[in-house]
């Protein structure tokens, strides 16, 4: 169990945010791994990833974690919670949200960046903590040296041979996430910590989950955890279990039994109890996973706490928005960083001629045809 | 710095926050595969066009917003993408080649983006690779480099020059650091002062006389300035009479036959001009018209009938030429319109009269706001015979659309202080010696009693000035009611009039 320095969010006028460098050794690791992996590269050709325009918007999921279309049978699965009343009691709300990014490529790899963001609501005054960017030069090479630091966060499944670049930048995404989460769980008390994504795992039943073990930490100083997916698979005669409630006026909740779900959430391990939240009568219904080791009146309180002590920007957490927004990389981020490590590392930047564009010219769909 | 872009004559350049440029610096860009290196000048620093630069702005929270925070940024990477976001694009003008140290006008060339090394090029440096040379100095004060920029008085001999820009921006006070500059090395300048700005060139701050005063003589018409008719001459006095007081063409031909009849009698004088008039069998219009002009010359003062009251301008001017250079300064400013008119046809008509003579070398004629006393034809005479016959012309002016373009064009040099008005500013983008771009970047954003020099005293390379002050009393005559000793200047005035 790591050991964090608590924070006193009421009393303290100074910005306490958790010693993370000294409290754990995974922040040098993650560090170390990124000089070592950065240093292999040094005075190497470099292609920058130029596609500045079109960045994206959302995470690269890992191969196996994403949700398989889950049906709900029977009108019976769903219980509403109409109207949710908001309740005012200071606390804080702790977000959090990760994102990486490729960077370019070399001869024998990829290079990507990671950063992580927590942001503090209270009193909605925000304050927030951006750890990173860290670059990686991810190789075959030193794949198995980064699935070593990455297995206690991000336990990992086989990992094809093509797609080892895109998954290893995901792992070490949800890796630094994961631990973020650990850390927060563990040095918040009495606040509600909101995630992005579902609290689900498909971890191998013999390998290390840090899922529970955070949110055991979590409940541990009594931190409820609240994830806000924005799409979610779960289906009820076909259609998206957040459109069953998209016409509510009234802040409401949808619990869906568990017990009602197809066969295909029985190879997920659900730690988090499901609902459709809709939390303002203009915003959009989202699907959120509450800790299901909670009893369900502290889960349904948490949400009354939610709506009473946070802004909400159609529908969705300000703090959580916030932290997606200090995560997310935009492209005069990706061209520093591209700059510090042809800087840095005296790499020569070179454009490498794209077959595509010189076979097919202005029809060259940059993969959209395949 | 880094290459970026170049359309027709501009270049475009990527500057980091790190690089010290300024607009109005020069730039070389060495290309050493080519052998030979790019001179541009920067008249524009932009933002650089980051992409995401506007969703990164918007994240970024304000200095007093209430969303603060702190980065752990062990690598320090925060550092390089605020190093991009600063990153700057400097417009430059290309201005020629450099090549084994030789400037040339050639820009059809292309330096190359990937090994193109771009640094500063110092003024001092470019001035003395164009070939700068100072055989005769005026110090007119510093670069934006903070290096004396001294311009050769050869380079303003011959020539039509132009200083303009808004009120208060130091006109007046390059013009005199050119007069004085002028007079030091032996030249003659004739001033017409319309505010009477330069009559205390002889005097330094504290009001005492100074090295130049024995060489500045001012002249006051009516006052210590007056001539005779017969120092007037016919075709003078014709061109006053024609130009300055629009006498019709049938009473200037009975005015020339009473010059005349007066002359062969050798009794040419004001009281027998008027009797001449008054006898002179003539149709009754025309013997009206000639005593109206009669009577304006009269109360102009500037006439008299006492040869020991007249002062010789040609006697005056060739001292002045003889005695090693000087200024002679009219001091038009407490003159109405005509008497203007008419003094500045007199002094012109003599001037072209005694160079065409060769009687006088050459002449620098200062003008302030020009447009207030010469008549129309003088601009074309200005750029095209006057200059042959040797008077140099330096116009003076806050307003340029009162120089015409043709005035602009011809220009050898011009001095632009900062003007901010659009109309104005398109106005003076006609000057033939530069762009119209770099012309209005670059003088829409000068300070005060900084001007940019284009022309041949700069070698056709636009620099930016800053006019060094003058040790000379260079104050105009204007009256101000909001001073802290009104009461004592009142006291003062009224005492000089007693």
């Amino acid at each position: 169990m790591l050991l964090i320095e608590q924070l006193h969010y009421a009393t303290t006028p100074k910005y306490n945010f958790p010693q993370i460098f000294e409290s754990s050794s995974f922040p040098r690791r993650l560090i170390n791994l990124s000089l070592t992996s950065m240093s292999e590269i040094r005075n190497k050709c470099f292609q920058p990833w130029i596609n500045l325009t079109d960045l994206p918007s959302e995470r690269i999921e890992i191969q196996g974690e994403v949700e398989d279309v889950i049906e709900i049978y029977g009108k019976e699965a769903f219980s509403m919670i109409s109207p949710i009343e908001p309740m005012i009691s200071e606390t804080p709300i702790v977000a959090i949200d990760v994102s990486s990014i490729r960077i370019g490529e070399t001869e024998e790899g990829a290079i990507c960046a990671v950063r992580g963001a927590v942001v503090w609501g209270e009193k909605r005054v925000y304050r927030y903590l951006r750890i990173g960017p860290f670059p990686f030069h991810i190789t075959e090479d030193n794949k198995r040296e980064i699935q070593g630091l990455l297995e206690h966060y991000q336990p990992l499944g086989s990992i094809s041979k093509l797609s080892f670049l895109i998954e290893l930048q995901s792992r070490l995404c949800s890796a630094l996430e994961r631990w973020v989460q650990m850390m927060i769980s563990a040095s918040a008390c009495n606040s509600i910590i909101l995630w992005d994504g579902s609290l689900a795992s498909r971890a191998p039943n013999n390998s290390k989950d840090a899922l529970p073990s955070i949110l055991k930490t979590a409940r541990d100083n009594s931190n409820v955890v609240l994830s806000f997916s924005k799409a979610s698979t779960i289906r009820f005669l076909g259609r998206k279990i957040t459109d069953l409630i998209a016409k509510q006026s009234m802040p409401c909740l949808l619990e869906i039994d568990e017990q009602m779900l197809s066969a295909s959430s029985r190879s997920m391990r659900l730690y988090g109890k499901i609902y459709v939240a809709k939390l303002n009568d203009k915003g959009y219904p989202f699907r959120v996973d509450i800790d299901k080791a909670l009893p369900r009146d502290l889960r349904i309180e948490a949400v009354r706490k939610l709506l009473g002590n946070e802004l909400m920007f159609q529908g969705y957490p300000e703090a959580l928005r916030l932290a997606h927004i200090f995560s997310t990389f935009t492209a005069s981020d990706v061209i520093g960083i591209q700059r510090f490590i042809a800087k840095k590392y005296g790499l020569k930047v070179v454009t490498l001629p794209s077959i595509r564009k010189a076979l097919f010219g202005p029809f060259g769909t940059g993969g959209a045809g395949d | 710095m880094r290459l970026y872009k170049k359309t027709g004559n501009t270049m475009q350049i990527i500057s980091f926050p790190d690089e010290d440029v300024e607009k109005g610096g020069y730039l070389i860009i060495e290309d050493r595969k080519a052998g030979k290196s790019m001179i541009v000048q920067v008249i524009d620093i932009q933002f650089a066009n980051i992409p995401g630069i506007m969703e990164e702005l918007l994240r970024e929270p304000l200095i007093d917003d209430p969303i603060k925070g702190e980065d752990v940024d062990p690598f320090d990477i925060t550092s390089h993408i605020l190093y991009v976001q600063d990153a700057r694009l400097l417009i430059c003008k290309i201005h020629g080649t450099m090549k084994d140290g030789k400037i040339s006008p050639d820009s059809s060339w292309l330096p190359s983006r990937t090994h193109s090394v771009i640094r500063k090029l110092p003024i001092k440096r470019l001035m003395e690779a164009s070939g700068m040379r100072s055989v005769l100095p005026i110090n007119l004060g510093e670069t934006i480099e903070e290096t004396p920029i001294v311009i050769d008085a050869c380079n303003l001999d011959g020539k039509l020059n132009i200083i303009t820009g808004r009120k208060g921006t130091g006109k007046s006070h390059l013009s005199k650091i050119l007069v004085l500059g002028l007079i030091t090395h032996g030249a003659t300048v004739v001033i017409l002062d319309l505010n009477g700005e330069y009559k205390n060139l002889g005097l330094d701050i504290n009001g005492e006389r100074n090295e130049f005063s024995d060489k500045i003589h001012v002249l006051v018409p009516g006052a210590n300035f007056k001539i005779t008719l017969s120092q007037a001459s016919l075709p003078v006095m014709m061109r006053i009479l024609t130009y300055a007081l629009d006498l019709p063409g049938t009473s200037a031909r009975e005015f020339r036959h009473i010059w005349r009849f007066l002359e062969e009698r050798n009794i040419l004088s004001f009281h027998e001009l008027s009797e001449a008039i008054r006898r002179w069998q003539c149709n009754q219009q025309v013997k009206d018209a000639l005593f109206s002009r009669y009577y304006t010359l009269l109360h102009s003062n500037f006439f008299t009938d006492n040869p020991s009251e007249a002062v010789d301008f040609e006697v005056l001017l060739r001292e002045t030429e003889n005695s090693g250079g000087g200024a002679i300064i009219l001091d038009l400013s407490n003159l109405s319109s005509i008497d203007r008119q008419i003094v500045v046809e007199y002094v012109l008509a003599k001037l072209q009269d005694l160079l065409s003579q060769w009687r006088i070398r050459a002449v620098f004629l200062f003008a302030e706001e020009a447009h207030l006393y010469l008549r129309e034809t003088y601009w074309d005479d200005v750029v095209t015979r006057m200059r042959h016959f040797g008077v140099f012309t330096t116009f003076i002016t806050n307003q340029p659309n009162t120089i015409r373009e043709n005035i602009y064009r011809q220009a050898d040099n011009i001095f632009l202080f900062n003007f901010v008005n659009e109309h104005d500013l398109e106005i003076i983008s006609r000057a033939a010696k530069v762009d119209a771009e770099t012309t209005v970047s670059i003088v829409r954003d000068l300070p005060p009693h900084y001007c940019l020099i284009l022309g041949e005293v700069v070698k056709d390379f636009p620099i930016i000035a800053k006019i060094r002050q003058l040790n000379v009393k260079t104050m105009g005559e204007t009256r101000f009611f909001f001073i802290s000793n009104h009461a004592a200047e009142i006291a003062g005035k009224q005492a000089k009039m007693n």
